[in-house]
């Protein structure tokens, strides 16, 4: 159970009933668990924030496999149990092989990795250590995946970053039927 | 001047020049600084982003005290230059104290502050600092900005923490013309 309820509809001010049915209809009629019925006690914010998260998850052309481990850099920086638990599993589905989610969990050496995976580890890794990006890391990331999908890229990691801020602030825990470990934290 | 040159028109994709124009609008058909001028790689993804940063700046009914506090507290978390440049004199107009401000770009004891400084500056501080927030500090943050508020304003500096690692993973150069020290990084 998170630290707040989902807000209740009927006791939402009537300016922003409209934004919450439409945000809950385009997260698939079912408020479910998750950052959702946190975000929904802003429902204005949360219907603004669904049309961006959708562009940056099925509107974007790199592959799902990449997305899939944008997110799981991004999460594992942030420590973010429930965002791990979802996307771990689905990384692996996607075909990220399991020796790099399982070291990026556990913090230890990453094994060899294809170009474009290693160009945006390095990427990411190196903004959530250092805050800053070297000119060599930044040229391959930028030499892979070209400006646009970059900047999407980035933004994708951002977006869950502030997602694992709203999960872990407002204490969201990952499920009880887990298939995958806990991050060591 | 970025480690990406500026996005003019003709470099968009066909089918990107409608969001392109969208997001140009107001500034002319380019935007040349700050994080909209890397944004722009991605025209629908800005077109989208837009409405986010229009909700959690200007339409959003918290004090723009506070706002600016949490975003001061997220660029000093996040190393970025370019956001505390920006919103450090916007922070000092809106009514932080001088010492508020210094203190936290310093990374010093933190002056008195009011009730409502300490909540939004402690819940900040700690989930950067520690990627979760205390039961205590949670608390006070709720009691004093309520849900609604409370996922606003976390929304809003995982917002900024976005934009951070855009300015800095592409080095978008500070202004010339500056009136605030660098943040000791």
């Amino acid at each position: 159970m998170a630290r707040i309820p989902p807000p209740s509809r009927d006791q939402l001010p009537a300016e922003f009933r409209d934004s919450y049915d439409q945000a809950v209809a385009n997260i698939g009629g079912q408020i479910g668990a998750g950052p959702w019925p946190v975000v929904l006690n802003s429902p204005e914010l949360a219907l603004r924030r669904i049309n961006l998260a959708d562009y940056l998850r099925k509107e974007t052309t790199f592959p799902k496999k990449i997305q899939e481990l944008a997110i799981l850099i991004a999460v594992r920086a942030m420590d973010c149990q429930y965002a791990w638990n979802a996307h771990a599993a689905t990384a692996r589905r996607e075909g990220l092989d399991g020796a790099i989610v399982d070291a990026i969990r556990d913090r230890t050496p990453m094994p060899a990795m294809p170009s474009e995976e290693e160009a945006l580890f390095n990427y990411g890794n190196e903004f959530y250590t250092t805050h800053k990006v070297s000119q060599a890391t930044f040229q391959k990331a930028l030499d892979q995946f070209g400006a646009q999908q970059l900047v999407e890229l980035t933004s994708l990691m951002g977006h869950y970053a502030q997602t694992s801020f709203i999960l872990n602030a407002f204490g969201v825990d990952a499920p009880e039927q887990r298939t995958e470990p806990l991050l060591p934290v | 001047m970025a480690r990406v040159p500026f996005v003019s028109r003709d470099m968009v994709p066909e089918e990107f020049r409608a969001a392109f124009d969208e997001v140009t609008a107001e500034t002319g058909g380019s935007i040349t600084n700050g994080p909209g001028s890397i944004t722009l790689n991605s025209p629908e993804f800005a077109r989208l982003r837009t409405p986010v940063t229009s909700y959690l700046r200007y339409q959003t009914t918290f004090p723009k005290r506070i706002q600016e506090l949490a975003i001061i507290a997220t660029a000093r978390a996040n190393d970025c230059q370019y956001v505390w440049n920006a919103h450090a004199p916007a922070g000092r107009r809106e009514g932080i104290s001088d010492a508020l401000v210094d203190a936290i770009r310093d990374k010093n004891p933190l002056p008195s502050m009011t009730a409502e400084e300490s909540a939004v500056v402690n819940y900040a501080q700690e989930y950067f600092a520690n990627h979760k927030v205390s039961q205590a500090t949670f608390k006070a943050a709720l009691d004093q900005f309520g849900a609604q508020y409370l996922v606003e304003l976390t929304a809003l500096m995982g917002h900024y923490a976005q934009t951070c690692f855009f300015l800095n993973a592409f080095e978008v150069s500070l202004p010339e013309e500056r009136t605030e020290a660098v943040l000791p990084v």
